[in-house]
């Protein structure tokens, strides 16, 4: 045995020394972090997630947070990087995996999470190809609708070639919603109006409605149109004008939170943002309109425009939860909120407006809007400290979007020996702050 | 089993000083560098002091053993990647050197009494052993760069680092010892593929000689094509794939299993009935 | 008794071995006789299984080969088989590890006989002492037949006769041999049967001591008659 001890050594040795630093964790320095309740109830932070960094030592570990305690990002495997990626949609969702389950073949090659109607009879996938040319002119769109019937679970694909007139250059399929034996496919479409790429173009809604049973395009509208200004800040005969204005129009459908519920109702909404250059410098005007959709009655209605002090802000959120529109307001100081019903087109109470000081933070780093609830990521001060930067406390808030009620204020802090707590709660940057959907 | 441990003994301990030379430049050129990064860290403080009268600590930060390994992670990486060219060649000479030279051990390797499926094994894992054990080198290293830090450092100035963190500043460790030990196993796991169809192709060579060399090419590039067909096909940036993410990864895990029985197959199977001295 | 029976091999598109039979008998010194590329090597590569035939059969004491033979039969090329960096005695070791034939009292025997220092290293032999290591290795098993491929070739002249003395020992006595060579004419006395290989056939297969007392023809003088044919 004796002159075989090199190979043992060897052998023994390279399985000690990686098992070692397997075993042994492989995170380092990385530290556990926690949220202390300080108000309210833990459950209501359950979907609650934090994201950052932790930044201590060299370089920086990314990590999420939550009541749970803390997870560190580990990086992907090669194969994971991969296979796995790209693939959110039936990995990110609840309520799309729950359809997997049920209909694994049916939910096969769906990438588009707003392409989906479910409701207890009908389950629709509905999307908009466009083909690429062979000559210049020879755009051609087709509508691909597969339609499963849950009592027989027969899929009825249909197939229907649109006539766009225009010359579409990109085209979105926002919402699908039943009413009766009429399935609406709602899409934003970007079409050209001039002769060349680089020229005007315009953007609108259509609403395709289409026939259940028969497959059969009924009719079709087109709902919100705007057209989109050629930039052009060089002023006549190339010399730079003394004051140039650039505006970009954006639209955007909210639809029902729950993508596999259905809803009577869709909301558009334009946004509109203005930069003018003068001698003062560069101003940005941001204006947004919201309007309701009824597919329905077929009407368009628009909503109140929020008091002026609102539009002031630069981050906005939205959300439509049944007949609920609630649209969030943020930026560092401040968050305001203003609901509105949809069914009726007005507006739900008055507007609420809460400082980061009235739930103890001084600064807003992240807001989120997920189901009636307002999570918040923010920065506390305690006072006893000298410089700012000792000070930091990172807390998270979650609030009720109606009534603005505190629900739960929960710190992070070090989870492990209080004599390290003010040390390590420094080198913990969290930056978002996110909820899961359901 | 005997036979076959006797026999990967033996092919560990024909490699060993090339392998105890392999760990030697290791351990010497990196903790020189980590030596020479520490010097020159404390001379730069000293000379701070001798100009400016004043305490080096209000200039600079603490020392850090990770922050070294980090700035000298270019000498850490030429003893590696120096190792890996070694036993890259060695997968080749492991073979070629039984065959080629005045003398020819193939002979009597091919002529034991035991299963030869046994040299096929004892040639591979004698590989993966040399692979492992300078893995697990490296990781002894790294403490050991750290005492040698803190003897230089003065103790008032060094920052507490730890392994895993020192480790992970050189980017090259982050592929031969990644944080999660899934990734270890991923990215060994293709290592060790690779291994077992250049083998296939290094005894295709051997049974059918220069048409073999024709097969062995071919043998190999199909596998690799066969490996990363799922990658391209049903993986990256195709979310509208018609797999779900398990099935592609079934299929991934199945092609890969398909590639280590046929490339062990065949090994074994030239070995036995095809190859020749 | 080894036996090949219509044993077909080819090597680069030409066969080497076009339907081979012969016989080699324990107890019996048979030498396989050919010019130069007459495929002398390949036929003990054959047996030993270590060039792979297609066609034909081989068979050891009447069965088919299998690696039962490497116990039975033991194969003493014309070169070294050991890894260099090995000390002789490592070599020894190595054989007695694997082979249950190997009689270790015998090795240690003719490392005496042949005046061979153990602990030297393999890749340092010269040429002569390297064929008697070989030897040593071939001889040392328990094994019934000795493959030997051209054992006296550039050899000086001391460890030649030190060779041929193991030839007429009991060391052979009891076992087969089958031997190429192709100078004849330095071991023509030693020989119990000769076979002649041109074309890759066994061109002649007869016993020596008959074709002396009853033709009067040495081996030399067969071997001329069938080349001049």
């Amino acid at each position: 045995m004796k002159r075989y001890l090199l190979s043992m050594a060897l052998g023994v040795f390279a399985v000690g020394s990686i098992g070692a630093y397997y075993a042994s964790g492989t995170e380092g320095d990385a530290p556990r972090y926690k949220l202390v309740t300080l108000e309210g109830d833990a459950g209501e932070a359950a979907k609650m997630r934090l994201s950052g960094s932790y930044i201590g030592g060299v370089g920086s570990k990314a990590l999420e947070l939550t009541v749970d305690g803390t997870n560190y990002q580990l990086t992907q495997s090669f194969y994971e990087k991969y296979l796995k990626d790209n693939r959110y949609l039936t990995s990110r969702y609840e309520d799309m995996k729950a359809l997997k389950r049920e209909h694994r073949d049916f939910m096969r090659a769906r990438s588009n999470v707003d392409s989906f109607y479910k409701d207890s009879e009908w389950l629709i996938y509905a999307d908009i190809f466009l083909y690429g040319p062979r000559g210049v002119y020879d755009w051609r769109t087709e509508l691909k609708m597969d339609v499963l019937e849950e009592a027989t679970g027969r899929v009825n694909e249909i197939r229907i070639e649109l006539n766009v007139a225009k010359q579409v250059s990109w085209l979105r399929v926002e919402d699908v919603q039943r009413i009766g034996d009429e399935v609406h496919v709602l899409s934003q479409v970007r079409y050209r109006t001039g002769p060349t790429a680089d020229g005007p173009s315009a953007v609108e809604f259509r609403d395709y409605i289409v026939d259940l049973h028969t497959g059969e395009l009924l009719r079709e509208a087109a709902l919100v149109s705007e057209e989109l200004a050629v930039s052009d800040s060089a002023g006549p005969g190339g010399a730079l004008a003394a004051q140039s204005v650039t505006s970009e129009i954006s639209l955007s459908a909210i639809s029902s939170e729950v993508r596999s519920q259905p809803s009577e109702y869709v909301v558009l909404a334009t946004s509109k943002s203005e930069q003018s250059v003068n001698e003062d410098g560069k101003e940005m005007k941001q204006t947004r309109r919201f309007a309701v959709f009824s597919y329905r009655t077929g009407k368009l209605t628009p909503l109140p425009e929020p008091s002026p002090g609102l539009s002031a802000y630069s981050n906005i959120q939205s959300e439509l939860s049944g007949e609920l529109f609630t649209i969030l307001y943020s930026d560092r100081g401040s968050l305001a909120i203003a609901r509105y019903n949809v069914a009726t087109g007005a507006q739900e109470q008055g507007e609420l407006t809460l400082t980061a000081e009235q739930f103890g933070g001084q600064s807003i780093h992240s807001v989120s809007l997920a189901q009636n609830r307002v999570y918040v990521l923010l920065t506390t001060v305690s006072s006893n400290k000298t410089r700012i930067s000792d000070g930091r406390q990172l807390a998270a808030v979650v609030l009720d979007a109606g009534s603005g009620e505190l629900l739960y204020k929960g710190e992070a802090a070090y989870d492990g020996p209080a004599e390290k707590a003010d040390e390590f709660r420094k080198n913990l940057w969290l930056t978002n702050v996110n909820a899961d959907r359901p | 089993m005997r036979n076959y441990l006797k026999l990967l003994h033996m092919e560990i301990h024909r490699f060993r000083y090339i392998l105890f030379a392999l760990i030697g430049l290791t351990a010497l050129v990196q903790m020189c560098a980590i030596a020479f990064n520490a010097i020159g860290e404390v001379n730069k403080r000293n000379a701070y002091f001798e100009q400016t009268g004043r305490a080096p600590e209000e200039f600079f930060a603490a020392m850090s053993y990770t922050r070294a390994v980090q700035e000298t992670q270019f000498w850490f990486a030429v003893p590696v990647g120096l190792s890996i060219a070694v036993l890259v060649i060695y997968a080749f000479l492991i073979w070629y050197r039984d065959w080629f030279g005045r003398s020819t051990f193939a002979y009597r390797l091919l002529s034991l009494p035991s299963e030869r499926r046994n040299v096929y094994f004892a040639k591979l894992t004698a590989i993966l052993t040399f692979v492992f054990v300078l893995i697990g080198f490296q990781l002894l290293l790294m403490p050991i760069g750290r005492a040698i830090f803190a003897m230089i450092a003065p103790a008032d100035q060094l920052q507490p680092s730890y392994i895993a963190d020192a480790i992970f500043a050189n980017q090259v460790f982050k592929i031969l010892l990644p944080r999660s030990f899934a990734e270890f196993f991923v990215n060994y796991g293709l290592g060790i593929i690779s291994l077992l169809v250049l083998f296939a192709s290094i005894l295709l060579e051997r049974s059918y000689r220069w048409l073999g060399i024709v097969y062995g090419l071919a043998y190999a590039g199909f596998c690799a094509l066969l490996m990363v067909y799922p990658l391209l096909a049903l993986g990256r940036n195709y979310s509208a794939g018609y797999f779900y993410t398990e099935e592609a990864y079934a299929i991934q895990m199945a092609i890969d299993a398909l590639i280590v029985v046929s490339s062990v197959w065949l090994g074994l199977h030239l070995l036995k009935k095809k190859v020749s001295v | 008794m080894i036996e090949l029976k219509g044993v077909r091999k080819r090597y680069r598109g030409r066969y080497v071995l076009n339907g081979l039979s012969f016989t080699a008998e324990k107890g019996n010194i048979t030498c396989l006789i050919g010019m130069n590329g007459a495929g002398k090597s390949t036929v003990m590569k054959a047996i030993m299984g270590l060039v792979p035939v297609k066609e034909g059969q081989i068979l050891v004491n009447g069965k088919p080969r299998g690696r039962w033979i490497y116990e039975k039969i033991s194969f003493v090329p014309d070169h070294l088989t050991m890894p260099l960096s090995m000390k002789m005695s490592e070599g020894l070791t190595f054989m007695a590890d694997f082979y249950a034939s190997w009689n270790a009292e015998r090795a240690a025997e003719l490392m005496r006989f042949f005046r061979l220092e153990p602990g030297e290293k393999i890749g340092n032999l010269s040429k002569g002492t390297a064929a008697k290591y070989n030897l040593v290795l071939g001889l040392a098993p328990n094994s019934d037949y000795v493959l030997m491929d051209e054992p006296f070739s550039g050899i000086d002249l001391f460890s030649r006769e030190m060779i041929a003395d193991v030839f007429s020992s009991d060391l052979i006595e009891e076992r087969g041999v089958l031997l190429t060579t192709h100078e004849i004419g330095e071991v023509e006395h030693l020989i119990d049967k000769a076979v002649i290989l041109q074309n890759g056939k066994a061109e002649m297969e007869f016993d020596c001591e008959t074709m002396r007392s009853e033709e009067g023809k040495s081996i030399v003088d067969v071997m001329r008659e069938v080349y001049s044919r």
